[in-house]
């Protein structure tokens, strides 16, 4: 994907919001699971509020939940954005190759009001002044959407060939089409197997643990069981981990602020369930 | 590969629908290879960028691909790079052709890469497992007289040790699923 543009689009304010929920639930679940003798500003705020404990932990988890469910959202946004997309390109294609001016097979493939069809929208508005490929490109340079920049310079160089341009814009939709799909369909088939990673991390290993040393202390009439503070630092870096195998595997750092709290959150459950 | 989202060959798919674009508007060739150059296509924007070196030295821009393609060791780039050198409509076969060749490569190259994952992904589920042994083996120690038999002297620093050489190998393989 092309590089970073001064077009500031909807994804980066989510970024912004889902940082500035994340970071204080990240400190937070640090804090506890480390056992850090530091001051905890988002503890602090609910327990002024007047919440128990008990429910405190619920809606801490509920936040760190919504975050995840929101990352969830933006994936199934963006690739109905890629889709949307896509078909446009093949519409504007056939459209053209059936004689209509581009603006003209613009404005009946990009029917929605949202999404590539408000942006093609856009540029059709703005080729009142200046040529159709300019004014895609404008507009794609400020959309703040890093593949509708990619292909808005494509469409426009299409757009431009001496040939038949209405055949270019159709293959380059299914060229197009053909690359995500392919893409997605390879990071699925790989996702699916970090998740026995992520499931022993977060969810299996650190409530065994607890029940089985809380288990053992029980054992030997001991009234207290305490985890090891050695274990927790283990396990909390095993959620951080579990995040950056995300980055790793798949370049999706910008999804740890959406990922961070949860993972600390199933670990921090874990390890006191008992 | 570098990982499944950013690799040779995905960059390379991305590359052929820009050149496709770029042929066919009936662009120049040095003009294409500049374009490409600056276009964020990882890998083919890198080998592009050698070309634009050897343009700037004095040859003209076939010449300059003929002896940057020679020196590649990557297959599909090489092809990609001497597709551009033919004219045309010839120059769009080659990279329709090449487009084929490369999703097979790519989805047998993610598939190496996603078997190689798994392994060090269970491996490292195995580690986690392990943090179970400490609390096993104190219980050992604390219970001398236990019905297993098993009587344990232990090093105070115990839990200290292993924890830290299973942070240590669980970093190891989170490396190990980056580098090619």
């Amino acid at each position: 994907m092309i590089g970073f543009s001064a077009g500031i689009g909807p994804l980066h304010l989510i970024r912004l919001v889902q940082w500035s929920l994340a970071a204080p639930l990240i400190w937070h679940y640090l804090v506890q699971l480390l056992a850090l003798r530091l001051p905890d500003p988002l503890w602090e705020l609910v327990e002024n509020v007047g919440l128990e404990a008990w429910p405190a932990h619920i809606v801490l988890f509920a936040a760190a939940l919504m975050l995840e469910i929101s990352e969830r959202a933006v994936d199934n946004l963006e690739t109905a954005f890629a889709n949307q997309l896509h078909e446009i390109l093949k519409t504007i294609g056939d459209g053209i190759r059936e004689g209509q001016a581009i603006e003209s097979a613009v404005t009946d493939a990009a029917q929605g009001s949202s999404g590539p069809s408000a942006l093609f929208r856009e540029a059709v508005e703005l080729s009142s002044d200046m040529p159709f490929e300019s004014a895609l490109r404008a507009v794609a340079d400020t959309s703040g959407r890093q593949y509708f920049q990619e292909v808005g310079q494509l469409v426009a160089m299409a757009v431009n060939s001496p040939g038949d341009a209405g055949q270019a814009v159709r293959v380059l939709g299914t060229e197009l089409e053909r690359t995500y799909r392919l893409s997605v369909g390879l990071i699925a088939k790989t996702g699916a197997s970090l998740s026995t990673l992520k499931g022993t991390a977060l969810v299996a290993t650190p409530p065994l643990y607890r029940v089985l040393t809380s288990a053992f202390d029980n054992s030997m009439d001991l009234l207290t069981s305490v985890v090891l503070w050695e274990a927790r630092v283990f396990f909390t870096y095993g959620a951080i981990a579990a995040t950056a195998i995300d980055g790793i595997v798949f370049d999706q750092w910008d999804k740890i602020p959406a990922r961070l709290p949860l993972n600390l959150c199933l670990v921090y459950a874990g390890l006191s369930i008992v | 590969m570098a990982n499944v989202a950013n690799n040779t060959e995905g960059d390379i798919m991305r590359a052929i629908t820009h050149a496709r674009m770029h042929v066919t508007s009936g662009q120049g060739l040095e003009s294409i290879v500049h374009d490409l150059a600056s276009a964020s296509l990882g890998a083919v924007s890198a080998t592009l960028v050698l070309v634009i070196r050897e343009i700037n030295a004095g040859r003209d821009a076939d010449q300059a691909l003929a002896i940057i393609a020679d020196q590649l060791r990557d297959d599909n780039l090489r092809s990609f790079v001497q597709a551009l050198r033919a004219p045309g409509a010839a120059a769009v076969s080659r990279l329709d052709d090449l487009s084929i060749t490369v999703q097979e490569g790519w989805q047998f190259a993610a598939e190496r890469y996603g078997t190689r994952v798994s392994r060090l992904v269970q491996m490292s589920a195995i580690l986690f497992i392990l943090s179970f042994v400490p609390p096993i083996l104190r219980v050992f120690e604390r219970i001398p007289d236990n019905p297993m038999g098993i009587t344990v002297e232990l090093p105070p620093a115990l839990e200290n040790i292993t924890f830290t050489t299973l942070a240590f190998l669980i970093t190891v393989f989170l490396i190990l699923m980056r580098v090619r």
